[in-house]
């Protein structure tokens, strides 16, 4: 007993002891927004491989090839329709992780106000949006801090619920000063400045609401607010990811082009096709030439599934030069673009979609240093090209050019073409926007390895995380259930139908 | 303390150094008394067979005159009056007196001891207690068993030589750390690493990595095992129930060698092995690769590559020097030794330099002892390497394309004149394709290097208060600096231009300080005819700490390593950790003994735990207790029963979840500082395990000796993490609950007799282990809403690249390996296919999950036996490990890459699966059949049964005489591993790549081949 005593006397240490000296307990709120703004800007290598290899390939921007793969087979991978097992966790189990233990925390410690919790809350919107887009139904409105698991929302309610957080957060920025010094310590993206972080809001909201004009009645009303409130409308307003001053490394680079000079990713063939044909001036921003001067993609998805990167050393790369490359995230073009597009279907967006479609291409070829060749670049009408290399050969799938056509049947297609080829490793939009539209008109897999995806249609979702049938089963099954299975070629509820 | 004791020191053929207590018997013969004096005595001494006894020590009681017997038993002495007691003492027998009544001649006949042999073990806290009294199982190992056939770790010795324990060595090779684990995994989230204490005293296994993901060496494998006594096997918790905490998992106690108290000795000892693959994946090279492709799916070449070829022998050279000196009053022991082996992998090493000094004084009229002690330690290695797919040159070995040539890329770098250094030669894919290096570029320009020096003092006071009270205090320090340095030269990960192929360097520096204090008083005492009584009583504080600091990045300078010429420019990464450690505990025993039959034992144990500071709890408790019949002291024992005991006892033991779990803080993430992705809950109770034993000794004839517990243990609040759904907004969940059960059975049997020049001995173990969890988290709340959560089955841990990993589910063990993946099939049952491309898919419910079986093995056991014949002996020792599973990724990548043996012969028999389908059978290729199943862990799931002639020795000890008695030499064949006469698995399944993990065994992804070891020995004592 005295022995215990004097020990027990002696334990006041401990609680020094027990708490990490290199961790601390409490830190600034702003802070927690940094990892949140790495789920727009993946900047962990594995992590930015598995977000932008099925992006980039189904929006017909990137083919990727790695012929051996670890030993799965040549046809286990996206190109195909048919992802190894590994890579099923993509984009859910990566972007869930990045946004909700922040954002909880924020939400928090701001009482759900202020421009932190304002650009939070916008990084979540942002990150959903792009889950949504690809497996359809997301777990959304009943995500709260405290719960162990989430029961999924159907779509037209997680996408309403989007649109809902989006209006809090226009509202909060729209009421804050020009810039927040909190803010500008985390935000490599504009520096604190949050006039531009409401023209990033407003324009996602444009997004969003074309992307599920389809279907949703309030999109017209979404889409006509966002312009009045302000969408980006100059180069200098577009959201690049200023790796330098973050001492971060852009995953283009890092993640296929670091390695070796037989690069895992190259430039997606219909892409760099459709430019050849229009002889496109951001092709010398965008590629690297082939070993004989011109311009030569892959074809993602090729009959020969095994092909290896030695295969492609001739060809052209993506051009990223260093670690430090800003990365983009939205570009000034698409705002222009999706304003064109909804001036098609009526809706009041400050322009004819005539003119707004030649002001997307202006942003495009200003963003990229090429502005001069405007005047020339939109009297092409010239078309698409054919593919005719040593992975085989495509033919064109579209006659579309870049001059206003007289023809209104082609404006919707032009539209989306400009826009898919402005919005050069920012993939998030093309398979969307050919999901939605039939445009445009990409090159799918010459084969399917997926019994569930037809060939001629292509991938047409996601599937769940495998995790959330280990986690979350009954909830995941029930996701399922709403969109006729988890199966990669169910149409999602926005998208054009079978 | 009875005077009739005798202490004697024995060292016999194969067995166990022990100190045994011979009780002296007088023996009455009547004899006639003659008048003469001064006579020479002629004698002999002989056993009850008439056999002669070699070495028998006779001498004349109460003076210093004393001879041993010749090789015929004979012995002669002079001087001797009437009256002068005789003793004649040999192990094993009875010790004989007979009176001298001047007779000439004289025949004693040894009687083999019946009576009470009464072994001292070695118990927790250092403390010696008969081993009649122990009321749990002890096994103690003599030093021969560790020094006989050397390991540069020398728990690998210990294989199969006690019941109750797995070892396992680890892949690395020499030097690296072994799995050691006793009675079964007990804890979810715990290491279930055995405790090993050092003289009574804790120590902090430290286990260094090996760098890149490399498993390293250990705080153990630091000793030297030609300074051990002996080791003491603790495996249930019982017998650790003083040590509490960190025993909870068992305990190796290790017992360092003393001083001797008489004659100087001098001890010199070499031990040279040669290391070669023993067990490695069955390669093809007849078919080659296609033009561009690095996988071999091509036509025939018939070539002649063999990756055999690329490992070399290894050499493991151990010298060691020992000197013992010493009288009755002061002891002084020193010994030096260095370990250098080189790994079967080409620029891959261990080294190690052991000094330690030890002094032992009695003054103070005998009344105070001190003992101190030092130890310096200076270890490095280079390149270990175990398994995966960093830093691991076997990938690019295993997968070099068939149609190429090996010897291009021998010569691994070329000049690169833009850059003026060279530059890798590997045109076979860079890690952007398969993650393959050329093989010897990574081993000689990707160097991972660990150095590390360490020192132990310790010192301890032993003040003999009364005949029956003792006190002692005990201090120890164990300090060790350890620096990791990771050297890649230019175009290492990326070609020379880029911004990452200028090379990279990481420095890594780690200090650790351990303190440990105790004193403990102990009181031992007879209470007239028929009581005993035993205490302890005691307090320790053992105080941890441990400091990293470190930079890595790449280069400004090409090729040249130092932190200030890291490009700070670009990316880097800073590493900073510290943990301080604290425990402090009071604890008591107390055995009473009724008239050396019954054994009644109590414990007790109180830790203050600087892991539970905010926490509910500011200490735990634990009890034990534990009865000890000896039922051949009950009633008058025929002489064959040597010895008949029975013993059983019941143990809690408590154990503390991690350091800074009962904090929120905010981790670095390269970046800035974030969240943790672990779901916070701070309402932690410390772990507790409760377990009984029962067992029983037997001594026949003194001879056979049989050894049998059973026991059975519980472990309750168990923390761990758990996966949960995204969808929380975490990706794991910290719980507290789960009922771990183990029951097993050790048993050992023995025989160990000699009959004059021939000896013969042999011990075989049994260790059967049966792992079931009894509840996974029923009735467990969220901590933050309290809603109840429901967890089946938890996700413990999986195998890279195959559709398998351990599963934890009410009623399974810890070792379930359940899989994830089936084949889709249309509504007739056939299976599906998309451009002649089986549709793999995951099954939706894990409750589906296919159970392929366990990776714990159901049992394991080891034969042991001994010959001796003269100075000859020769050892051999058989283990084996029955049941369980085990699972290899290599083998499914080398399918899919086409450079099995495997893939050959089914090229050699068509290159086609036949498939069954609706409309007829459709041929699949062989590369998209194996393309599609690459993961299917089923196919590549092995019986894990293997059975091994594990070391073989063959010993000869010069005759003395050669050497006029002052020298005495012996020179050994040793061999390890030496034929593997069962295994249905591609490796070998006793290997672990990590001597922690409870889930990632037994699995095989690019693991270093099993080694094959034999060489020789030789020793020389002055």
């Amino acid at each position: 007993m005295v022995l215990g005593s004097i020990v027990a006397g002696c334990t006041q240490n401990f609680e020094d002891y027990n708490r990490n000296p290199k961790q601390p307990t409490s830190i600034p709120t702003s802070y927690l927004l940094e990892s949140t703004l790495r789920s727009i800007a993946f900047q962990d290598q594995n992590q930015a491989q598995r977000m932008y290899t099925f992006w980039g390939v189904y929006s017909g921007q990137l083919g990727a090839v790695r012929a051996d793969n670890w030993g799965v087979g040549p046809e286990q991978v996206w190109a195909y329709y048919n992802p190894a097992a590994i890579h099923r966790n993509t984009p859910m189990s990566i972007i869930f992780g990045l946004i909700y233990p922040n954002h909880y925390y924020i939400e928090d410690a701001t009482g759900k106000s202020g421009v932190i919790y304002a650009v939070s809350l916008l990084m979540r919107v942002y990150g959903m949006h792009i889950v949504a887009s690809a497996q359809g139904p997301i777990p959304y409105s009943q995500m709260a801090a405290g719960k162990t698991e989430t029961v999924y929302d159907d779509e037209e309610t997680a996408w309403k619920a989007m649109f809902d957080d989006l209006d809090t957060v226009i509202g909060i920025l729209s009421g804050s000063g020009e810039s927040n010094a909190d803010l500008a310590a985390v935000d490599y993206i504009y520096g604190g400045n949050v006039r531009n972080w409401l023209k990033f809001a407003n324009t996602l909201k444009l997004r969003m609401a074309l992307r599920v004009s389809n279907v949703a009645t309030y999109a017209q009303q979404k889409a006509e607010e966002a312009v009045a409130s302000g969408v980006m409308t100059d180069v200098s307003e577009s959201a690049w990811v200023h790796l330098d001053k973050a001492s971060l490394t852009n995953p283009w680079f890092i993640g296929w082009l670091g390695h070796n000079d037989d690069c895992q990713a190259r430039p997606n063939a219909c892409l760099v096709s459709w430019m050849n044909g229009y002889n496109d001036p951001r092709r010398e921003k965008y590629f690297t030439p082939a070993s004989d001067g011109t311009y030569v993609g892959m074809i993602s998805g090729p009959q020969n599934s095994s092909r290896a990167p030695g295969d492609y050393i001739s060809f052209s790369k993506i051009r990223v030069n260093g670690n430090f490359d800003a990365q983009p995230v939205m570009y000034a073009a698409e705002a222009a673009f999706l304003r064109a597009e909804g001036a098609l279907k009526g809706w009041n967006m400050n322009g004819t979609a005539e003119s707004l479609y030649h002001e997307g291409i202006r942003l495009s070829l200003n963003e990229f240093g090429v502005g001069s060749a405007y005047a020339d670049y939109i009297q092409t009408t010239s078309q698409p090209a054919n593919h005719n290399a040593a992975d085989g050969q495509m033919r064109a799938t579209s006659t579309i050019s870049v001059k206003w056509s007289n023809d209104p049947s082609q404006h919707l297609e032009q539209i989306i073409t400009q826009k898919w080829i402005a919005l050069w490793l920012d993939p998030m939009n093309g398979w969307a926007d050919n999901r939605r539209t039939g445009y445009p008109k990409l090159w799918l897999a010459t084969k399917s390895a997926n019994v569930d995806v037809d060939a001629s249609r292509g991938a047409r979702r996601t599937p769940f995380p495998q995790a959330e049938y280990n986690t979350n089963n009954a909830n995941v099954q029930a996701a399922a259930a709403m969109i006729g299975g988890d199966s990669m070629g169910n149409d999602l509820w926005w998208a054009l139908k079978n | 303390m009875p005077k009739l004791l005798q202490l004697l020191t024995v060292k016999r053929c194969k067995e166990m150094l022990v100190l045994l207590m011979v009780i002296s018997l007088q023996i009455p013969l009547s004899q006639h008394i003659f008048a003469q004096e001064g006579r020479i005595l002629h004698g002999a001494v002989t056993d009850e067979a008439n056999l002669p006894v070699v070495g028998a020590a006779v001498v004349v009681k109460g003076s210093n005159t004393g001879v041993t017997t010749d090789v015929d038993g004979k012995f002669s002495l002079s001087g001797l009056k009437a009256g002068d007691v005789l003793e004649v003492s040999f192990l094993g027998y009875d010790t004989a007196e007979v009176i001298y009544n001047q007779q000439t001649a004289l025949t004693i006949v040894l009687h083999e001891a019946s009576t009470a042999i009464d072994n001292v073990v070695v118990t927790a806290l250092g403390i010696k207690r008969s081993e009649k009294a122990l009321s749990y199982n002890v096994q103690q190992v003599s030093s021969d068993q560790i020094t006989t056939v050397k390991d540069a770790n020398f728990m690998n010795s210990l294989a199969g030589k006690v019941a109750g324990i797995t070892i396992n060595s680890n892949a690395a090779g020499p030097g690296s750390a072994s799995r050691v684990v006793m009675r079964g995994i007990k804890s979810i989230s715990g290491s279930n690493q055995a405790l090993y204490v050092i003289d009574g005293v804790p120590m902090y296994n430290f286990s260094a990595g090996g760098g890149g993901g490399q498993p390293g060496t250990d705080g153990v494998a630091d000793i030297n095992p030609e300074d051990i006594e002996s080791v003491s096997m603790l495996t249930g918790p019982s017998a650790a129930a003083l040590y509490g905490n960190e025993a909870a998992s068992g305990v190796v106690l290790i017992t360092t060698k003393k001083g001797s108290s008489d004659k100087m000795n001098i001890t010199y000892s070499n031990s040279t092995t040669f290391s070669q693959v023993a067990m490695m994946p069955q390669m093809q090279s007849k078919y080659g690769n296609n033009a561009n492709e690095s996988s071999s799916w091509g036509g025939i070449v018939n070539g002649n590559y063999d990756p055999r070829d690329f490992f070399r022998t290894g050499l493991n050279e151990i010298n060691s020097l020992t000197l013992s000196a010493g009288n009755a009053k002061n002891q002084t022991f020193l010994s030096a030794a260095s370990t250098n082996a080189t790994n079967i992998i080409p620029n891959s090493n261990y080294n190690r330099y052991n000094f330690s000094v030890r002094n032992t004084t009695t003054f103070a009229k005998d009344k105070l002892t001190l003992d101190a002690g030092a130890s310096y330690i200076v270890q490095n290695d280079k390149n270990m390497m175990a398994q995966g797919q960093d830093n691991n040159p076997l990938i690019g070995l295993y997968l070099f394309p068939r149609g190429e040539n090996f010897d291009d890329v021998r010569m691994y770098e070329r000049w690169n004149e833009e850059f003026g250094v060279p530059e890798q030669f590997w045109p076979y894919g860079g890690k952007a394709q398969d993650g393959s290096y050329n093989p010897f570029w990574m081993q000689n320009r990707m160097v991972r290097q660990n150095k590390k020096s360490r020192y132990m003092i310790n010192t301890s006071l032993k003040w003999q208060v009364t005949d029956w009270l003792d006190i002692t205090g005990r201090v120890k320090l164990d300090n060790y600096e350890n620096t990791y340095t990771y050297k890649a030269y230019a175009s290492s990960n990326q070609r020379i231009g880029a911004t990452a192929g200028r090379g990279s360097y990481t420095e890594n520096t780690s200090t650790s300080k351990n303190t440990y204090a105790d004193v403990i008083a102990t009181v031992n005492k007879t209470f007239g005819e028929d009581w005993s009584l035993n205490v302890n009583l005691g307090a320790s504080i053992n105080d941890s700490q441990y400091n990293t600091i470190g930079y890595s990045g790449g280069l400004n300078l090409l090729n040249f390593f130092a932190i200030h010429n890291i490009d700070f420019t670009q990316s880097f990464t800073r590493t900073n950790s510290a943990w301080h450690d604290q425990t402090q505990a009071v604890f008591a025993n107390a055995e009473v003994g009724w008239k050396s039959m019954l054994y009644l034992t109590l414990s007790g144990r109180n830790d203050w735990d600087s892991h539970l500071a905010y926490s509910n709890y500011s200490s735990f408790f634990y009890p034990s207790v534990g009865l000890s019949a000896i039922v051949s002291n009950m009633f008058d024992a025929p002489n064959w029963l040597t010895l008949l005991k029975v013993r059983g006892s019941y143990t809690e033991v408590g154990s503390a979840y991690n350091r800074f779990m009962t904090t929120i803080s905010y981790p670095y993430n390269g970046v800035s500082w974030d969240i943790q992705s672990q779901y916070p809950n701070l309402d932690l109770k410390p772990e507790r395990t409760k377990s009984w034993e029962i067992g029983l000794d037997a001594r026949f004839f003194n001879s056979l000796k049989v050894n049998l517990t059973y026991y059975k243990s519980h472990t309750y609040n168990q923390t761990f993490n758990v996966d949960i759904s995204d969808t929380s907004g975490y990706s794991s969940l910290t719980i507290q609950t789960g009922n771990v059960m183990n029951e097993g059975v050790e048993f050992s049997l023995g025989y160990d007799k000699q009959w004059g020049d021939f000896s013969f001995f042999t011990n075989y173990t049994l260790t059967w282990n049966n792992n079931r969890i009894d509840r996974l988290s029923e009735g467990i709340t969220n901590p933050v809403d309290g809603t109840p959560i429901e967890l089946e089955d938890l996700s413990y841990g999986s195998f890279n690249g195959l559709s398998a990993g351990v599963r934890l589910r009410t009623g399974g063990s810890m070792g379930d390996v359940y899989q994830s993946q089936e084949f889709r099939r249309d509504e007739y049952g056939y299976l599906l296919l998309a451009d002649n491309t089986l549709q793999m898919q995951n099954i939706a419910n894990t409750s589906d999950y296919e159970l392929l079986g366990s990776i714990l093995p159901k049992a394991n056991m080891g034969w042991q036996l001994g010959f001796g014949y003269k100075g000859l002996e020769l050892n051999a020792m058989f283990t084996a490990r029955i049941g369980g599973i085990c699972l290899s990724r290599t083998q499914s990548i080398l399918d899919s890459y086409g450079v099995s043996k495997a893939s050959a012969d089914a090229r050699d028999a068509g290159g086609f699966v036949p498939v069954e389908q609706v409309y007829g059978t459709v041929d699949i290729p062989l590369r998209s059949f194996y393309g599609a199943t690459a993961s299917y862990a089923p196919f590549y799931t092995y019986s894990a049964t293997n059975v091994r002639l594990n070391e073989l020795s063959l010993n000869y000890t010069l005759p003395q005489k050669w050497f006029r008695n002052h020298v005495k030499m012996s020179i050994g064949f040793v061999g390890k591993n030496l034929w593997m006469i069962y295994c249905k698995a591609p490796f070998d399944p006793e290997l672990t790549t990590s001597a922690s993990s409870n889930s990632y065994q037994s699995f095989d992804y690019y693991m270093l081949p099993s080694q094959r070891t034999y060489g020789f020995s030789v020793k020389l004592q002055f």
